[in-house]
């Protein structure tokens, strides 16, 4: 008898709750992505390249901004590239690079991304697009299998840049969105949701609809790093997946939009689910993910292939076990006294010469080892970061009051016009027919589709046009008002995307990977 | 340019046609008859 399979509302449920989790898994009930055992390969892995970032989102999972007036070290670009090296010779097919803000690296991440890129693995960046220029752009758009994670938290300037803490910063993260679907990146933004933006989630998604975003992943806050020092993050679910509900009974399925899962999975399924993935810090140590906050030895000073085998040996330690049994519920992660990014990592494995063994120590739990004292990296100790728990950290920069409907009917404006000046181009086809219904057949992939009168003046408008040319279009033919032609342009354009009629401009030619490489056995949802 | 004819508007559909191992001719025949 094949395993039963949970219902999708009671997997939701243990998403939750990791008791529940606990209990799935041990009703036979496993999450469609477990493992059972380590792999030999690993599948993916996780690069956060640099601890710094130019935001000051006072929820930051990584705790960036403090690492960031810290001036916490971190690898070369040599060593950088000597992990990442070493992680395609192992044999990675999925990555996933971030920081910090990778971008504040520009050279090394552009480098590693094409570098994994071109090796055939899919790649997953994340950024906050403060720094996401027409060359970025253009580079990114060369490539293959590549999908960018911006980060936006509001439809209007004032929401996103008081949970960023810095004043542009939704400006420069629209323009920058704009700049990579126009460049034929595949685009999701990440929007998180707190307190202080919910109710805002509809107008959100309405605009990245405008905007022509094709993937969007709602999610939480993670209650590790920043998070976990304070502050109110929690937000109603159901409400969230009510106005993401309304959002497809009004637009459909064109746009796709994630709700991101708990935390549950990773922490309740340890001991029982085995990692598939590894992830590697600033400083070159090497976690399993991002929620358990354990190390298994040093990318750079012990290599990948140790430290994966490290993982592979010790994944199940006891004292990780412990810790997350420790753990009910994703409440009850920043009380813990083990924390994911707010406290220094535990090193639980690592090869002969690296980490500690025996149950873990409060000297452990303060980042050193009890046994061997700190992991040497390159002759030095330098590049261990301290705890983070009483660390100074930046204050958000206060921003100008606004009043709220002028600031939003500015953004919905802004918006709009990036939208309607992107250009396009037809993807290689056909067509035929007559004016009243035509045929088209995709060389893609040989298909064929059938589009309609009004679906033929936009196709005609965005070959080498734009979204406004098919706004302009629709209302010469038809005389329709200005409000119809614009919904009706901008879900027409959607689709002719979506079904690989149009691409931008400058796009290379091929179509945007799917949104994410998190789907994969053992990958945990990237942020 | 065609004439104006607001009042025969409809919205833009884009659908891939399913020719069932067919020519497109046929396909596309058959499902406008």
């Amino acid at each position: 008898m094949p395993p039963l399979q949970a219902s999708s509302r009671v997997r939701r449920r243990g998403e939750h709750s990791f008791g529940w989790g606990r209990l799935l898994w041990r009703l036979g009930r496993r999450p469609p992505r477990s493992l059972t055992e380590v792999p030999d390969r690993p599948i993916g892995a996780k690069f956060e390249l640099t601890y710094a970032c130019n935001l000051r989102c006072g929820f930051c999972y990584t705790d960036s901004p403090r690492h960031t007036l810290q001036r916490t070290p971190e690898l070369s670009d040599d060593e950088w590239r000597e992990v990442v090296r070493q992680s395609l010779e192992l044999g990675i097919v999925e990555a996933v690079v971030t920081g910090g803000e990778p971008f504040l690296r520009k050279e090394l991440t552009l480098g590693v991304v094409e570098s994994l890129a071109e090796a055939g693995v899919g790649v997953t960046l994340n950024t906050n697009g403060w720094f996401v220029d027409e060359e970025v752009a253009g580079r990114l758009g060369a490539l293959r299998g590549v999908t960018a994670h911006v980060s936006l938290d509001g439809a209007r300037a004032g929401l996103h840049d008081s949970s960023r803490g810095v004043p542009g910063s939704w400006r420069r993260a629209v323009e920058g969105i704009d700049r990579l679907l126009g460049a034929g990146v595949g685009v999701c933004v990440v929007h998180v949701v707190t307190p202080g933006n919910a109710d805002a989630v509809p107008e959100f998604l309405e605009q990245m609809w405008v905007l022509g975003v094709p993937w969007v992943r709602v999610t939480p806050v993670v209650m590790t790093g920043a998070a976990a020092r304070g502050g109110d993050w929690q937000i109603s679910r159901r409400a969230l997946q009510d106005a993401v509900d309304e959002f497809r009974r009004r637009r459909g399925g064109a746009m796709k939009i994630v709700i991101q899962p708990g935390t549950g999975g990773a922490i309740s399924l340890q001991g029982r689910e085995a990692p598939g993935s590894y992830l590697v810090r600033p400083n070159g140590d090497v976690r399993p993910d991002s929620m358990r906050p354990f190390s298994f030895g040093n990318a750079l000073s012990d290599g990948v292939v140790a430290c994966w085998k490290s993982i592979q040996g010790d994944w199940d330690d006891e004292r990780i076990n412990r810790w997350a049994g420790s753990l009910k519920r994703p409440e009850d992660l920043p009380k813990s006294d083990l924390v994911a990014y707010l406290d220094d990592e535990v090193e639980v494995g690592g090869p002969p010469t690296g980490g500690a063994v025996g149950p873990a120590s409060s000297e452990q739990k303060r980042g050193g080892s009890a046994e061997t004292g700190p992991t040497a990296l390159s002759g030095t100790d330098n590049r261990r970061p301290s705890g983070g728990r009483d660390a100074p950290v930046p204050e958000p920069t206060p921003l100008k009051p606004v009043d709220p409907a002028e600031e939003m009917r500015g953004a919905r404006e802004k918006v709009h016009a990036l939208a309607a000046a992107r250009r396009y181009r037809h993807a290689p086809l056909r067509w035929s027919g007559s004016e009243r219904q035509r045929f088209v057949r995709l060389a893609v992939d040989g298909s064929y589709l059938r589009l309609n009168e009004s679906g033929g003046v936009v196709m005609d408008a965005l070959d080498d046009g734009t979204l406004g040319d098919a706004e302009s279009a629709l209302r010469a033919r038809f005389g329709i008002d200005a409000e119809r032609a614009r919904q009706d342009a901008i879900a027409a354009t959607r689709d002719l995307i979506n079904r690989r009629v149009v691409m931008a401009a400058e796009a290379s030619g091929s179509f945007p990977a799917e949104p994410g490489t998190t789907d994969l056995p053992g990958s945990e949802p990237n942020g | 340019m065609s004439e104006i004819r607001p009042d025969s508007y409809e919205a833009p559909s884009v659908e891939e046609v399913d020719t069932g191992g067919f020519p497109i001719s046929t396909a596309a025949g058959t499902s406008i008859q």
